[in-house]
């Protein structure tokens, strides 16, 4: 008898503490092959039960003839009927995977997946690191039914908005729970600025995961995340890393890599006609050139460059940056900013076109990814460990990240009753230079779109670095010099530094004095320490250059106690879990930094002009929760769930409760009958629950504040104009959602439906009041946003063949419709502003869907023949007088993805398609382009050559109304001119596009190198090598969208601030690139 | 075994059970009750001291109203923007601009009244800070009701529950407002005539401060004293033609007693807001002139460029740059397009831009002598001719500028001698109130002064108006979150900033 053997007898004795008058039964359970399988339940009718041991044997007792039901996850259950045997040997036959999977549900409690009433959806492995995915969030884009991922641009490092079910939160921060290994972790996105206009991005928390150490991600979307209570009400993100639990015995050692290059992927669409310079164009020349040759009518009324200031007396509207110059490519020549000086006079050079100029900026960007990782696995303990190290080169000159992580899991199985495990992850992130986002004099973006076509990047490139000979200072060489600053100077000289160190980790005891009882106690925790360094040289926003030292440290402690019962009770099994949690989590921030310095370049608090700029930032927050689950099963077929939660939090005074209820019927197993050859499985679900969303801290008080500077040495005091509510409560979310499951031919092709349906009430609003009232906003708990939604998901093994082509294709779809009932009608608030800028809000409004864009739009003809006409001025003008209105809608109406895998001997190829209809867009790049005249759109059709009418040479698809003289409207006949139409006729609904779009993901080609191939060298056990791609080409997108902006892109906030706001954004990139695995 | 084995469970049950609930009572009692500790904020303050709360409200009165350059100075026919055109189209409901100064009034006054209620038991100890607060709140309502005429005024800051929950304010006349605030400037005037306080101020008395010392101080307030009363005495004639005998008995009662009520005589007594001149406080016009590299974003408008011309006025050289040909050059308002090259036209002058530790003004005490003038003129016993006191006030406004007294004396020998007209005194206080481009935009609602005004050639609106505008629109929180009394207070309003007048404004003609 070995060790195991007798704990096992052990075990039996104890649990069949009085023996007399039994049969001692000994067994073995295999599978379909004869493989013993171990920790396979066995009960008897009277509730008695064992598990089998690691070579599938098991002891029993039984006093009387009866069943012995014998289940194990994954296989099919069998009852065995006994009689007087002593020894027997059960076969369990393996089941369909998705009538038997087990999954991970919230608070780390194991389940079948078949007895679950809500829709959870897996991301396995696999798929997230397939293409080689950099980070998670990106990894995650299009996977998963009803989650929206945000990425916002091409930079390196940049965040990502992940939003499951639609929006249904007015808070900034709506993002779901992220927790990993039972432990929640913050998702913080790491943004300075203003929210407004732009700031740097330092990327989503989420991503200080490597996509390469995680097992599995489940996606709680709504009433699952019930026993999260409190935080659940965006849902939940559950992570199990990568473990040695499942691995085979022995050790094993792998390293995966890949290698890509990025380039960068959706520029602009841009004019390439006519350079720099105000009414140079054909229809101006012919209008105010009289008797001069367009040479000589170029240089003296459209362009002629001295300084770039605008301020010289001989130039010509050099400091002027926009493209409303001369005609390009027709032998003019005029001097510009990089033409030749002889003896002082600047020689004119050819006035030709750069097509290609604001690619020129950007470079091959390139990644490296590479882990190592060790698995071991032996009789009592199993350890996975990983290094990692990523090194991104950005698209934009001078930006850099690097990561280096580790991560170790360990589980000891001491004694039958006593284990433990422990996780820790640490990395660190750093980054010499992240582009500035937004509208910010230092990002180089939107001197892009304030420019001048004719513009040689090369020259720019050559001289950013030129200093006076006679002051040794830098020049500023650049083509403008009253607005911006040469773009490789500020990536160069301007730069915004990163290092951020990362520890989250957990441990837990695991005690389990009998086989259906179980004790875990946990410690997990989050811990980040970030430094953020912004220095400023010199651009016109800060001539006197500027810097921001940033700290962060942010801490999450969490402590939980769980106790889980599983039993198996004849016909019925029940589950049943009981657990308290403690919470308590820190965050402190501090700004050092100064707006003007003495010597440029150094950053430092001694060399400052003026005040120091200091900020001090706490926030400290702490709850206590206790929480339940109980589950009863019958027969495997039908499972009712019920949970609750209490949650106690610092921020709130009250308690608050959080049930839910789920019902789970597999029809195809009350009804054999109902199985054949085209159904084989079907689930019915429901599930019914609430949820909800906390608040931040220090929101029941009025304080006074001090402002961040004083006022010739004295503090500025001032008392808070939020009027607070001591009495407030979370937001709660009332969700109900019915499903089905269905699994048709053998489960080759596998559907799952949902409709949800949620009723988000108690906003947490900060309401804006009337600012006479003695406050200028209060924080209210109020409204009413109700969504519904369908999510569906397919998944079928379309050809499959042991010799031949496999494909494999999953589809996911999503539609989320929601709508504001209420806000608080009490104050007659029917509007809610979520995000701002230039004068466009993002809003709720009651009736509308979350996120109406609100600004200037179009003032159309009531009524008339012309009704439904764009308004147009006695100048021919768009007439803006009309105060502002619903100009579009943030949320898409639905998404969709659809990824296809093929299998052909040792290929596989794979790709993924993604699909949103709808979600608008307010445009900065659009709209200052179109005003500085460099978009297309500025010099199609010949615009620029004539007189053009509104509705007949520009904006076709319109019609447009000019006044009658007699208070009506008639058909718009008014000439105008191009420039003015768009430099000064523009309003806010011009530059609204729909953000549909069609995307081509990632995509993949994996050889996997067969074993007689790598057989001969020692100890490879697995060797594969693919060609990966991701973001690889935006392949449609709506008319509407002029420029061709990626529609995923933002550069306002990194929150829901920055939703359907666009902002000189970085253009996305394509990543193709060469990933290896192999495994010793 | 059967039996036994149930006990077992049950007792095993009961056992986890009980030990599940101890453990969770431990865990609530022991750690809700540090929960009230734990959730106050440790970066905020419990109170204010008020001469806190008084200098950030005077420092942001003068960062919000002295960093117009091209609102109220296009409206008063100064400044004009030659690039980036709006032909007016920025005069809608918004928070911004004009929503950000009508917000900055009810924010200072809410603060100030939160002092007043701060030191109300202690009201002996805080009598200096008291007395300017409540002169700078009678300050804040004059800006209001100048701007956008009818104003929440009774009923404001009573959004609080115990205050009684009066989230949407009516809209008071400012047919009713004026004498309200005349009245309450009156009291202030009474009271600080029997003695001030000895509570000290320091640098917190951003534009008065002189020193540490109990004679800084005294004569620090007999200039906020000084402030009261010429304010009344700008109030009281801004309402000379629509409530005469309140103007009259107003302005008789402070130039027939300068000795109970002082007023505003001397330039070193102007009201106005000196900046630190370095980050992140300088002058606002330096800020987004220089700072902001916005200085070639204006010119002087050819209204103002061409009367000084005109009249020769020295005051040209201060207010001005001249353009890259040597000469001085307005631009006009609304032009289609600038300039081609910006320096061809005149800049605003380095005094008044170029200066990082410059001011912003709420008084110059000129002014004191130009209403003196006027009121002369109407009749009012003053105490004073009207020719002596325009010539004081001209004198006063030169020697602001840094103009040489031959030059003053030429001056007013030439096109600014004396003529014995209203319109004499208007135009040179045109001239003199540049930078209190608000006040200057009230003189022209109210005098039709400079005459050669215009609103934006190329406006938005067409021919619809043929004025500048009469008023600022309503901010766009206001028609949101009180829009009942918002719209009634609107009624006559056209687009926003026409439709109807001040009250003291009787100008016609004018739409």
């Amino acid at each position: 008898m070995n060790r195991k053997s007798i704990a096992m007898l052990a075990a039996t004795i104890l649990v069949s503490s009085a023996v007399y008058a039994q049969t001692v039964l000994k067994g073995k359970v295999v599978d379909q092959d004869g493989k013993p399988i171990p920790g396979v339940t066995i009960t008897l009718r009277d509730g008695t039960g064992t598990q089998t041991g690691q070579n599938g044997e098991f002891t029993i007792n039984y006093k009387q003839a009866g069943t012995l039901s014998v289940s194990a996850i994954g296989y099919g259950r069998k009852e065995v009927n006994l009689t007087n045997q002593t020894s027997i040997q059960v076969t369990l036959q393996s089941d369909e995977r998705s009538l038997d999977e087990v999954i991970v549900t919230a608070m780390g409690i194991t389940r079948d997946k078949k007895s679950l009433g809500y829709a959870i959806q897996e991301v396995k492995a696999k798929d997230l690191t397939d293409a080689g995915q950099l980070n998670v969030t990106s990894s995650l884009s299009g996977k998963v039914a009803g989650v929206q991922v945000n990425q916002f641009g091409g930079a390196v490092g940049s965040s990502a908005r992940i939003s499951l079910r639609g929006n249904s939160s007015l808070q900034a921060d709506q993002q779901p729970l992220i927790v990993v290994d039972g432990v929640p972790i913050t998702n913080n996105t790491q943004r300075s600025g203003d929210n407004t206009y732009g700031g740097v991005d330092y990327g989503s928390g989420l991503n200080d995961i490597n996509p390469e150490d995680i097992e599995d991600i489940r996606i709680l979307k709504g009433g699952s995340a019930a026993l999260y209570g409190m935080r659940a009400g965006r849902g939940v993100i559950e992570i199990t890393t990568k473990s040695g639990k499942k691995a085979k015995n022995g050790v094993s050692l792998a390293y995966d890599g890949n290698f890509s290059v990025d380039q960068v992927a959706t520029l602009p669409k841009f004019q390439n006609l006519y350079g720099q310079g105000s009414r140079g164009d054909e229809y101006h020349y012919n209008l105010n050139g009289k008797g001069l040759t367009y040479q000589q009518y170029a240089e003296q009324n459209s362009f002629n460059y001295v300084d770039g200031t605008g301020e010289s007396d001989d130039g010509v509207n050099d400091g002027f940056d926009e493209s409303w110059g001369p005609r390009l490519d027709i032998g003019l020549n005029l001097r510009q900013f990089d033409s030749p000086v002889v003896n002082g006079v600047r020689q004119a050079t050819p006035w030709v076109s750069h097509k290609n100029n604001v690619r020129d900026f950007f470079q091959l960007g390139h990644s490296q990814n590479h882990n190592l990782s060790l698995l071991s696995k032996g009789e009592k303990s199993s350890t996975r460990a990983a290094l990692s190290y990523r090194n991104q080169i950005g698209t934009v000159p001078n930006t850099d990240q690097t990561r280096y992580s580790m991560q170790l899991n360990n589980f000891y199985q001491l004694s039958d009753k006593i284990s433990y495990d422990v996780m820790a992850n640490y990395s660190r992130t750093q980054s010499d230079n992240l582009i500035m986002q937004g509208y910010d004099g230092a990002n180089p973006i939107n001197g892009f779109i304030w420019f001048g076509r004719q513009v040689n990047m090369q020259s720019l490139k050559d001289n950013w670095d030129q200093r006076d000979p006679e002051t040794g200072n830098y020049t500023y060489y650049n083509w403008n010099s009253s607005y911006h600053v040469n773009p490789y100077f500020t990536m160069n000289k301007t730069t915004n530094s990163l290092n951020r160190n990362r520890v989250f980790g957990k441990s837990s005891l695991y005690y389990k004095p009998y086989e259906f009882l179980k004790f875990e106690g946990r410690v997990g925790l989050d811990y980040y320490n970030a430094k953020m360094f912004q220095s400023n040289y010199f651009n016109y926003d800060n001539p006197n250059g500027s810097f921001r030292d940033l700290k962060t440290n942010n801490t999450e402690l969490n402590l939980d106690f769980i106790a889980t019962f599983n039993k198996q009770f004849g016909d019925f099994n029940l589950l049943a879990s009981a657990g308290a949690n403690y919470r308590d989590a820190q965050n402190e921030n501090s700004t050092v930094g100064a707006d003007a310095l003495t010597v440029p370049g150094v950053y430092t608090i001694s060399n400052r002009v003026g005040d120091a700029v200091n900020l001090m930032d706490h926030s400290h927050i702490r709850s206590n929760s206790i929480y339940g689950l109980a589950s009863i099963g019958w027969k495997d077929q039908i499972y009712v769930d019920v949970t609750a939660r209490n949650d106690w939090s610092s921020t709130i005074t009250k308690s608050f409760f959080y049930p839910s209820f789920n019902l789970s019927w597999l029809p195809t197993t009350t009804f054999e009958a109902l199985k054949g050859d085209v159904l084989s499985f079907w689930k019915l679900r429901f599930n019914l629950a609430e949820i909800g969303n906390a608040t931040s801290a220090y929101r029941n008080k009025r304080y006074y504040y001090a402002q961040n500077s004083s006022f010739n040495g004295v503090a500025q005091i001032y008392k808070s104009m939020t009027y607070p509510n001591p009495n407030l409560e979370p937001e709660s979310i009332r969700t109900w959602e019915v499903g089905t499951e269905i699994g048709l031919f053998k489960d080759r092709l596998h559907a799952d439906f949902t409709y949800y349906h949620k009723n988000a009430k108690k906003q947490i609003l900060p309401v804006t009041t009337s600012n006479v009232v003695g406050f200028s906003s209060m924080v209210l708990n109020a409204g009413n946003i109700e969504s519904k939604g369908v999510e569906i998901q397919l998944r079928g093994d379309i050809l499959k063949s042991e010799t031949g082509v496999n494909w494999t294709a999953s589809f996911n779809f999503a539609k989320d419709k929601n709508k504001i009932l209420e806000l608080y009608p009490q104050l007659n608030l029917d509007t809610y502003q979520i995000g701002w800028t230039w004068g466009i809000a993002n809003m709720a409004k009651v009736g509308e869907s979350w996120g109406a864009l609100v600004g200037p739009g179009y003032n159309r003809v009531e009524d008339g023949p012309m009704k439904g006409a764009i308004k147009v001025t006695d100048e021919g003008f768009v007439d803006n007088t009309k105060s502002t209105q619903v100009i579009g809608h943030v949320t898409p109406n639905y998404m969709m993805s659809l990824r296809n895998e093929f299998k052909y001997k040792d290929f596989t190829v794979g790709f993924m398609l993604d699909f949103r209809k709808g979600g608008d867009v307010w445009s900065q790049t659009m709209s200052h382009a179109y005003g500085a005249g460099i978009a297309a759109i500025t010099a199609e059709n010949g615009v620029r050559e004539r007189a053009i009418v509104a509705g007949k040479d520009v904006m076709k698809n319109e019609r447009f109304a000019m006044p009658d003289g007699k208070g009506g409207w008639v058909e718009n006949t008014i000439a105008v001119n191009t420039q003015d139409w768009y430099e000064s006729g523009g309003i806010a609904e011009m530059y609204v596009f729909d953000g549909s779009f069609l995307k081509l993901r990632e995509g993949y080609i994996t050889y996997t190198i067969p074993q007689h191939v790598y057989g001969k060298i020692k100890g490879v056990k697995r060797a594969n090598v693919s060609l990966i791609g991701s973001n690889l080409a935006l392949l449609w997108v709506d008319k509407s969208n002029t420029m061709r902006i990626d529609p995923e892109t933002s550069g306002v906030s990194s929150d829901s601030r920055g939703v359907g706001f666009e902002q000189a954004s970085v253009p996305s990139s394509r990543s193709i690139g060469l990933k290896l695995g192999i495994t010793f | 075994m059967f039996l036994t084995n149930t006990m077992s469970m049950n007792k095993i049950i009961k056992k986890t059970g009980l030990a599940a609930s101890a453990l969770s009572l431990l865990l609530l009692s022991g750690c809700t009750k540090n929960f009230e500790d734990i959730n106050t904020n440790p970066d905020a303050l419990p109170y204010s001291p008020p001469t806190n709360t008084l200098v950030n409200v005077l420092r942001n009165t003068g960062e919000q109203f002295g960093g117009d350059v091209d609102g109220y100075g296009t409206f008063a026919g100064y400044i004009v923007k030659i690039q980036y055109m709006d032909f007016m189209s920025g005069l809608v409901p918004t928070n911004n601009t004009y929503g950000n100064r009508w917000y900055a009034c009810y924010y200072n006054n809410t603060q100030l009244k939160d002092m007043l209620e701060y030191t109300e038991s202690t009201a002996k100890g805080y009598k200096n800070v008291r007395f300017i607060a409540r002169i700078w709140q009678n300050y804040m309502w004059s800006y209001l009701t100048d701007g956008w005429r009818n104003v929440p005024f009774t009923e404001t800051f009573q959004g609080t529950e115990e205050q009684g929950g009066v989230l949407r304010a009516k809209y008071d006349k400012q047919e009713d407002i004026y004498p309200a605030i005349l009245k309450s400037l009156k009291e202030i005037a009474d009271e600080m005539a029997v003695g001030y306080g000895d509570d000290a101020l320091g640098k917190a008395d951003a534009i008065y401060y002189m020193g540490d010392d109990q004679e800084s101080l005294t004569a620090e307030m007999l200039k906020w004293r000084k402030f009261c009363n010429s304010l009344r005495l700008r109030l009281a004639l801004r309402i000379s033609g629509v409530a005469s005998d309140l103007a009259k008995s107003t302005i008789e009662e402070i130039a027939g007693n300068k000795g109970k009520y002082p007023v505003l005589e001397e330039n070193s007594e102007n009201c106005a807001l000196t900046y630190p001149g370095a980050p992140p406080y300088y002058e606002p016009w330096y800020n987004s002139g220089m700072i902001g590299n916005r200085r070639n974003n204006w010119a002087l408008s050819d209204i103002f460029i061409d009367h000084l011309i005109d009249t020769k006025d020295p005051r040209i050289a201060a207010v001005a740059l001249k353009a890259n040909d040597g000469e001085y050059r307005g631009y006009p308002n609304g032009a289609k397009q600038g300039p081609s090259s910006l320096t061809s036209v005149s800049w605003i002058g380095d005094r008044y831009i170029a200066n990082a530790a410059g001011a912003t003004p709420f008084f110059k005490s000129c002014e004191t002598y130009y209403i003196l003038a006027e009121a002369a003129m109407l009749g009012y016993n003053v105490g004073i001719s009207a020719k002596t006191a325009y010539e004081k006030a001209v004198n006063l406004s030169m020697a602001d500028n840094g103009i040489s007294s031959e030059a003053t004396n030429a001056y007013l020998e030439g096109a600014g001698k004396w003529n014995n007209t209203k319109e004499r005194i208007w135009w040179d206080m045109w001239v003199a109130l540049f930078k209190e481009n608000f006040e200057a935009w009230s003189l022209y609602r109210r005098t039709g002064v400079p005459t050669t005004n215009y609103p934006s050639l190329n406006s938005i609106f067409g021919k619809k108006h043929n004025d500048q505008p009469w008023r600022l629109p309503y901010p766009n929180n206001e028609y949101l979150y009180n829009k009942a009394n918002t719209n009634e207070a609107a009624t006559k309003v056209v687009d926003n900033v026409w439709g109807e007048q001040m009250w003291w404004d009787k100008r016609t003609g004018k739409f």
